[in-house]
C-alpha cells in the first residue's frame, strides 16, 4: 500500500515536471521567434527560420496590363464580363514554404440596395472561375463557384471556402504566379440583374515546406 | 508490477500527446498569412422610368389624328450600359374582292404598304443587322442601330411623339372596324443576354360608341 502511494507520488511529480518542460519550450520557443532572425551566442551566429512571403494582388480587364489591386472589386458587370487576376508570391523568408491560396465566405446581397433583385438566384451559379499558376500544374477551368463550393442544404456559404491553389511550393527566394478570372456567364439572363455576391476573404496563407 | 506499467504507459502517452501540441504550436507559429477582405462581385441593373400615353381606349379617332397625347420616353438610369427597341404593331383593314379585312398584329415597318404613320423622337433603324428575313427580330425598331448601346445612367430618352393612320391609306373599309395599336419596348443590357420586355402600351377603339 505504502509502495503504491510512492508510485502514484513519482507519476503525479513526474507530470509536473513535464508539463513544465513542455510551457519552458513553448515560451522559450515564442520567445525566439518574437525577436528577430539571428542570435548571436558566443560569437556564433544561429540562424533562426524566418517564414516571410511577399504578396501581392493585381487587376487587368484585358489580361495583359494590370495594376495593383486592394481586393477583388467586380462592379456593374455585365453578363459575359471577364476580369482578370495575378497574385505574385515571392518567398523572401529563409525556408521553403507551401503556400495556400482560397476564396471563403459567399453571401448573395443586392448590388444596389436601392432596387430590388431575384432572391431565388444567386452569382455563384454563373460566375466562372478560372485558375492556373506558374509553379505547379493545379489548375480551375471555366468551373462555377457552385461547383467548386461543396452543396450546403441550408443555402448559407458564409462559411464555406475553396481553394484557388491548394499547395505551391516555394524554396528560398522562389518567385510564383497565381492568375485567376472571375466572369459573369454569358448566359446569365436578366434574372441576374443586380445581383452582388460578397466574398469575405481571399487569403493567401505559407506555411514551413517539410 | 502492473502498476508500474501502467504508469510507464500512462506517462509514453502523456509525452506522446505533449509532442504533438508543441509541433502544433511549433507549426502555427511557422505559418503566415495574408488576406483580402470585402471582395465582391457586382452585376449591373437596368432600371427605366416611362412616360408617355395613348388616347384614352374607345376614344373615336379620324384618320390624321394623334394617337399619342402624351409623348413616349424613357428615363435611362440602369447601372450598365443598354439597347433598346421598339415593336410597333396594328390593326390593317384591306379590302379583299370587296370585303374589308382587318389583319391583326400587322408590324409597323415604316414603308409604303402601312396605314399608320410613326414620328420618332430619336433615331431608330428597323433592322437587326443581319440579311436573314422573316425572323422575329426583324420585326424591331432599333434605337440607333441594332449594335448601338445605351451608356449607362444616360438621363431621357425621347421615343415616340405621334401615331397616326395615315389619310392617304386609308378608306371607308375601316368603317365599323376594331382597330388596336400597340407599342412594345423591350431592353437588354448590352453584351450577351437575351431581350425582355419593358412596357406595352395599347390604344383600342371601335366604331363609334353610341
Amino acid at each position: 500500500m505504502r509502495g503504491e502511494n510512492k508510485v502514484k507520488q513519482r507519476i503525479v511529480l513526474s507530470l509536473i515536471a513535464m508539463m513544465g518542460s513542455v510551457f519552458l519550450l513553448i515560451f522559450a520557443s515564442f520567445a525566439w521567434f518574437a525577436v528577430s532572425n539571428s542570435n548571436n551566442v558566443d560569437g556564433t551566429d544561429v540562424d533562426v527560420v524566418n517564414l516571410d512571403v511577399e504578396v501581392t494582388l493585381e487587376i487587368s480587364m484585358d489580361g495583359v496590363t494590370y495594376v495593383p489591386a486592394d481586393n477583388i472589386a467586380i462592379d456593374g458587370a455585365v453578363p459575359g464580363d471577364l476580369v482578370y487576376y495575378r497574385i505574385s508570391l515571392d518567398n523572401t523568408g529563409n525556408v521553403p514554404v507551401n503556400v495556400r491560396i482560397s476564396l471563403s465566405g459567399f453571401t448573395d446581397q443586392a448590388a444596389d440596395a436601392n432596387f430590388s433583385y431575384d432572391d431565388t438566384k444567386t452569382l455563384r451559379d454563373v460566375t466562372l472561375v478560372n485558375c492556373s499558376n506558374t509553379v505547379n500544374s493545379e489548375t480551375i477551368t471555366g468551373q462555377l463557384i457552385a461547383d467548386l463550393l461543396p452543396y450546403v442544404p441550408s443555402g448559407d456559404y458564409s462559411n464555406q471556402s475553396f481553394d484557388l491553389a491548394s499547395s505551391i511550393t516555394l524554396p528560398v527566394s522562389g518567385i510564383g504566379i497565381v492568375y485567376f478570372t472571375l466572369q459573369v456567364s454569358g448566359n446569365a439572363g436578366n434574372d441576374y440583374l443586380n445581383q452582388s455576391i460578397q466574398i469575405a476573404r481571399l487569403s493567401i496563407e505559407s506555411a514551413m515546406s517539410s | 508490477m502492473k502498476t508500474n506499467i501502467r504508469a510507464i504507459v500512462a506517462s509514453i502517452l502523456f509525452m506522446v500527446f505533449a509532442a504533438l501540441v508543441v509541433v502544433g504550436f511549433t507549426y502555427g507559429w511557422f505559418s503566415f498569412g495574408t488576406i483580402y477582405t470585402t471582395n465582391h462581385v457586382n452585376v449591373g441593373n437596368l432600371e427605366y422610368t416611362l412616360s408617355g400615353a395613348f388616347l384614352n381606349d374607345n376614344s373615336v379617332v379620324v384618320p390624321g389624328e394623334d394617337l399619342v397625347v402624351d409623348n413616349f420616353s424613357i428615363n435611362n438610369e440602369s447601372s450598365v450600359s443598354s439597347q433598346l427597341r421598339i415593336k410597333i404593331t396594328y390593326t390593317r383593314v384591306t379590302d379583299v374582292g370587296g370585303t374589308p379585312t382587318p389583319e391583326q398584329g400587322y408590324v409597323y415597318k415604316g414603308d409604303s404598304d402601312d396605314h399608320i404613320a410613326v414620328i420618332f423622337m430619336s433615331t431608330f433603324l428597323f433592322t437587326d443587322g443581319d440579311a436573314t428575313p422573316d425572323e422575329y427580330d426583324d420585326d424591331y425598331w432599333y434605337y440607333g442601330d441594332y449594335a448601338t448601346e445605351i451608356n449607362a445612367e444616360s438621363g431621357v430618352i425621347d421615343l415616340i411623339s405621334n401615331i397616326h393612320y395615315d389619310g392617304d391609306s386609308t378608306s371607308t373599309e375601316y368603317n365599323g372596324q376594331t382597330i388596336a395599336v400597340t407599342v412594345l419596348i423591350e431592353v437588354k443590357q448590352a453584351d450577351n443576354v437575351t431581350w425582355s420586355e419593358l412596357a406595352t402600351y395599347n390604344f383600342e377603339t371601335g366604331y363609334p360608341i353610341a
